[in-house]
C-alpha cells in the first residue's frame, strides 16, 4: 500500500487522539477501597434496640477529578433463617456518612454516598440492620456490597 | 461506484468515527469500584423478666385465716425470636426462716388455669413463639398455716423461670 493511501487513516487517527488528549485529563487515576463489613453476632442489646450497628466504617479513596462514590447491594435479600422460612429484607441493611443523620436503606441500585474534588482521603460510613425480635429467625445474613468512585 | 466516491466515503465514515471519538465523554468508562460483603450472625436470643425481681408478702389475719395470702402477679415479660418453653420451678426445698417451710407451700398457676404447687423439679407453664415483650400473667400465692407458721421472717430464693426450647 502506498503512504498516501494511509493519509485519511493516520489523519483520523491523529484528529482522534487529539480530540481525547484535550480532555485533560485523559488518563484518570481512581481507585477505592473498602473493608468487609462485619457485625458479627448480634444478642439481646442488639435486638432490644432493634438494630446492630456498626459505626464510621472508611472507604479510602484517591481520584485526579472530581469524584462520586456510590453503594449498590449485588444481593436482593440479606439471605435465608437457618431454617429457611424467613427472608431477611434487604432494606433491613441502612446506611448513612457517619457525618449525617438521615439513614438509607440499601437498596441494588447505585445510590450516591459522597461527592468532592480530586485527592485522596478516607470518608466513613455508619451501617445499621434492623432487628425484629418476631421476624429475626435465627441465621447468617449476608449481602455483597459494591461501591464504586466515578467521575463527576 | 466510482473510485472517487469510495474515497469520499471513506473520508466521510473516518470522519465520523473521528467526531464520535471527541464526543465520547473520556471518563465515562473509568470507574474504579471494590466489594464489601456485610455479614452478621443471629443466634437464638431470649429475654425474660420478672417484676422488679423480688416479691413481697405481708400477710394480715384474714389471710391468715383463709389459709393463704393474696396473690401477686409475677410480672413476667418474654421477648425472644425462637419457639419456647416456660418452666417455674423451685431452686431450695424449703424457706429460711423460723421453720423449714416447704417449698410446695409456694402455688402458681398462668393464666385461668389452676394453681400447682411449687417443686424442685421444673414445671411448664405455657408455650409460644418468636415474641416481643409478651405478657405472661403467672400468679403466685402462699399457702399459709396458724399453728405452724410461727411469727417471723421468712424468705425464699429463688423462684427460678426458664425459657428452654421445646
Amino acid at each position: 500500500m502506498k503512504m498516501h493511501h494511509l493519509r485519511i487513516p493516520l489523519l483520523t487517527c491523529c484528529f482522534l487522539i487529539a480530540g481525547l488528549l484535550t480532555r485533560t485529563p485523559v488518563f484518570a487515576v481512581e481507585s477505592i477501597a473498602v473493608n468487609d463489613i462485619v457485625l458479627g453476632i448480634v444478642g439481646e442489646t442488639e435486638f432490644e434496640a432493634g438494630y446492630a450497628l456498626l459505626q464510621n466504617h472508611p472507604i479510602s479513596w484517591e481520584d485526579d477529578v472530581d469524584w462520586s462514590i456510590t453503594v449498590r447491594s449485588l444481593d436482593a435479600d440479606l439471605g435465608m433463617s437457618d431454617g429457611g422460612l424467613y427472608t431477611k429484607l434487604l432494606s433491613d441493611l441502612q446506611w448513612k456518612l457517619s457525618t449525617e443523620s438521615v439513614w438509607i436503606p440499601m437498596t441494588q441500585s447505585d445510590t450516591e454516598v459522597d461527592s468532592d474534588v480530586a485527592g485522596s482521603g478516607v470518608i466513613y460510613i455508619d451501617i445499621k440492620v434492623l432487628l425484629d425480635w418476631v421476624q429475626d429467625a435465627p441465621g447468617s445474613y449476608q449481602a455483597d456490597l459494591e461501591f464504586t468512585i466515578a467521575p463527576v | 461506484m466510482s473510485h472517487f466516491s469510495k474515497r469520499i466515503l471513506t473520508i466521510l465514515v473516518f470522519l465520523a468515527i473521528a467526531t464520535g471519538g471527541l464526543l465520547l465523554h473520556p471518563y465515562a468508562v473509568w470507574a474504579a469500584n471494590d466489594q464489601s460483603a456485610f455479614s452478621m450472625s443471629v443466634p437464638s436470643v431470649s429475654s425474660i423478666t420478672a417484676g422488679s425481681g423480688t416479691m413481697f408478702f405481708t400477710p394480715v389475719l384474714s389471710e391468715l385465716l383463709a389459709g393463704e395470702t393474696t396473690p401477686q402477679d409475677l410480672g413476667l415479660t418474654v421477648s425472644t425470636n425462637v419457639d419456647w418453653v416456660l418452666t417455674i420451678t423451685g431452686s431450695q426445698a424449703t424457706w429460711t426462716g423460723p421453720w423449714s417451710k416447704p417449698v410446695g407451700d409456694i402455688y402458681w398457676k398462668y393464666g385461668a388455669g389452676d394453681y400447682a404447687a411449687l417443686t424442685t423439679s421444673p414445671a411448664e407453664v405455657t408455650t409460644g413463639g418468636p415474641v416481643e415483650e409478651g405478657d405472661y400473667p403467672v400468679s403466685i400465692k402462699i399457702a399459709l398455716d396458724l399453728v405452724t407458721d410461727e411469727p417471723g421472717e421468712y424468705s425464699y430464693t429463688y423462684i427460678v423461670i426458664e425459657l428452654t426450647a421445646p
